[in-house]
């Protein structure tokens, strides 16, 4: 196993509701039980505000943890691989982070100095390897940021984390800004590198058609909490829980015409409901009048449902 | 039914003026739409599909419109000053955007907010001015009226700021609504949501709406008729069923092969070769042609016309007519 997440939490503080009561917690990521093999894509996916990108953050250390363990490896001790560089996270917009006064050549120079990855000698050598290995010309290292369209931009975010030889790159909605046509490009450099270096990725993404397109298993995420996780394309073809259903249910009918959903506003973090976070919206849950009184005070386990299939739901 | 024809817009050219340069954005773009009609507007980031909603209620600067015409019911509004425009745009015309957080007061309730629109159509105040504020937050189904009403911008959702928005643009009565993205920002879920709103509203009010997105497979669930934009121009129109299934331009085709399938998984996926080029930059000839997969020698010198191919089907490219049966 690659990495290994058990019970992970992150709480903010958020609002002070009344000027003396204590801030409320919002509980961001709540126990979250994930592992990743070497090699490997799991797709996280989930609503607005699940707490995908938190998730990504908690395991390379951007955000604090409140609770839980992450182990990468065989690694015991965090702080060794934390700082190894072994698991790089890129963004939605990986340039917004670069001096834009420096070319992006030199940006990356910084990387492979910082962690001496080569000697300095070979260094605009690497550089430029790492250019052609994300299919960008390597005269381009020159450039600065802001001559690059949204597609290339991508492309250099991806060099850059491959500085270091991560063999994990958490992809925090990577495609989502870019068009069809520069999105496909993108994912299909992303799996040729896996292809080729055995890199795995965490691919986050609300996009779940682009999500089928890259990822070996599907982790589904509500309200800081896995509600189902499993191979692709079992998810799929046959969603388990309810939250999931739905979830693909609109996905897939987007392809075809009509529409079905659920009601209601997504979860809040800041204040979930009790027992299973879904309850409020689950139509299980309120079936024809005929609420259903655990899933409203027992929050339920993520418990192995068939081949590898975990599902936290009460009724299933 | 008879169709009674709403907005007519013809040879549309919008430059936008910088470094005295003048760089055509919209260049010589014509369609119509009917009353009550939905028609969508799809193309890639950066092709002026923003720049031509803008056109039909006012730009600006740099942007400037230095041709054809824009006839809404009647009038041509390129021609009218500053103010005469006024009288349509956010009345018989509205628009509403993709990130509303931009365009709603932070410090004002959204009540408020809405109110002010209303007292802007010039018609109501007092009492009917609230009482058609609540309304309003009706017809966009905002769960409580009340609660809404004195609700501030942060505290609501991206959906129920977008309800809000909506509930804004409806104020006027508008014959037509533009909605520029107005679901990109959200998630699947509330995205299908406000589209079954937007839709029912539609049906009640008989607005037309013209419905800007990069998104090809939102686009079927909205518009009776599509339209594709590249580098600047229509290059495709027709019924949104009949391009959706059998598009004609090499453009339209390579888009859609492109959308990866929620159902499909693909090895690798189909991606147009090439990059979108900026207006600064066009190709001669047909725009797409140094991405085009079947493109010949004249493609780089001929600009090909937009051309009625069949009924109601209009196409940029003259090397597909031969195929509509
Ligand atoms: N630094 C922070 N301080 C306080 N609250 C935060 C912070 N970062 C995230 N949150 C809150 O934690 C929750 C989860 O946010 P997160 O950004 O992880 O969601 P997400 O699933 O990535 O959503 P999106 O799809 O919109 O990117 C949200 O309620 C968010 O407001
Ligand atoms: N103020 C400006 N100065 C210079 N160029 C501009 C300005 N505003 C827009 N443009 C250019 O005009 C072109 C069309 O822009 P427009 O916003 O209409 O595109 P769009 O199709 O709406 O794209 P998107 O899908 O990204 O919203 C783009 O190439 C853009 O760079
Ligand atoms: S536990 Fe109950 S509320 Fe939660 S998803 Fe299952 S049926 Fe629905
Ligand atoms: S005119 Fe030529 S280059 Fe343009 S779309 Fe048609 S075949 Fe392709
Ligand atoms: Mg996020
Ligand atoms: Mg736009």
């Amino acid at each position: 196993m690659l990495l290994n997440v058990r019970d992970l939490k992150t709480y903010f503080p958020g609002r002070k509701q009344y000027l003396f009561s204590k801030p409320e917690q919002i509980k961001a990521i709540d126990g979250v039980t994930i592992s990743i093999e070497e090699g490997e894509t799991l797709g996280l996916v989930g609503e607005s505000g699940s707490g995908k990108s938190t998730l990504g953050k908690a395991i390379v250390n951007l955000v604090t943890k409140t609770g839980g363990t992450v182990t990468f490896k065989d690694f015991t001790d965090e702080k060794r691989w934390s700082n190894s560089g072994k698991i790089q996270m890129i963004f939605q917009d990986p340039l917004a982070s670069l001096n834009p006064r420096m070319t992006v050549g030199n940006a990356i120079s910084e990387v492979l100095k910082y962690h001496r990855i080569v000697p300095k000698y070979k260094i605009m050598l690497r550089v430029k390897a790492l250019f052609r290995m994300v299919e960008l010309s390597p005269d381009l290292i020159f450039n600065y940021p802001h001559q690059f369209s949204g597609g290339q931009r991508q492309r250099i975010g991806i060099a850059r984390a491959l500085a270091v030889n991560p063999e994990l790159i958490i992809c925090d909605e990577v495609v989502s800004a870019l068009d069809v046509s520069v999105q496909a490009q993108i994912i299909n450099l992303l799996k040729r590198l896996q292809v080729d270096q055995g890199i795995a990725y965490l691919f986050i993404s609300h996009d779940l058609a682009v999500v089928r397109q890259i990822a070996h298993r599907i982790a589904v995420l509500y309200c800081g909490r896995i509600v189902e996780i499993g191979r692709t394309d079992e998810i799929i073809s046959s969603p388990m829980h309810p939250y999931t259903q739905a979830l693909f249910s609109v996905a897939s009918e987007s392809n075809s015409g009509s529409m079905s959903m659920i009601s209601t506003e997504v979860a809040n973090p800041a204040n979930p409901p009790d027992g299973c976070h879904f309850h409020p919206r689950c139509p299980i849950a309120n079936n024809s009048g005929n609420f259903i009184e655990a899933c409203a005070s027992i929050d339920p386990d993520l418990n192995e449902k068939s081949g590898g299939r975990m599902v936290a739901c009460h009724q299933i | 039914m008879k169709q009674i024809i709403l907005l007519q817009v013809s040879g549309l050219k919008t430059h936008i003026i910088t470094n005295g340069k003048s760089l055509p954005i919209v260049d010589d773009v014509s369609f119509d739409m009917n009353k009550g009609e939905t028609v969508g507007l799809v193309g890639e980031s950066g092709c002026g599909k923003s720049m031509t909603a803008l056109s039909l209620i006012g730009l600006q600067k740099p942007a400037k419109i230095i041709g054809g015409k824009v006839i809404f019911n009647g009038t041509d509004l390129v021609s009218l000053d500053k103010k005469s425009i006024r009288e349509y745009r956010g009345k018989k015309i509205a628009m509403i955007f993709q990130e509303p957080m931009t365009s709603l007061n932070p410090v004002m309730s959204c009540g408020k907010q809405i109110l002010e629109a209303v007292k802007m159509q010039g018609e109501l105040n007092g009492a009917h001015a609230k009482q058609r504020v609540i309304e309003l937050l009706n017809l966009v189904k905002y769960p409580d009226p009340k609660m809404g009403y004195k609700s501030y911008p942060h505290e609501l959702s991206g959906g129920m700021r977008q309800r809000v928005m909506i509930a804004m643009a409806l104020a006027g009565k508008p014959d037509l609504l533009i909605a520029d993205e107005p679901t990109t920002a959200l998630d699947v879920t509330v995205q299908a949501e406000i589209v079954n709103l937007l839709k029912k509203i539609q049906q009640q009010l008989g607005m037309a709406i013209l419905f800007i997105t990069h998104d090809i497979g939102l686009i079927k669930q909205v518009s009776d008729k599509i339209m594709v934009m590249y580098a600047g121009q229509i290059i495709e129109e027709g019924p949104t069923e009949i391009i959706l299934k059998s598009p004609l331009h090499p453009y339209t085709k390579a888009l859609l092969a492109c959308l990866p399938r929620i159902d499909e998984k693909m090895e690798i996926l189909p991606s147009i070769p090439g990059n979108v080029p900026t207006p600064d930059n066009y190709p001669s000839g047909c725009r797409f042609h140094p991405r085009c997969s079947i493109a010949v020698e004249g493609c780089s010198v001929d600009e090909p016309e937009f051309v009625e191919v069949s009924d109601s089907r209009k196409v940029r490219c003259p090397y597909v007519h031969h195929s509509v049966a």
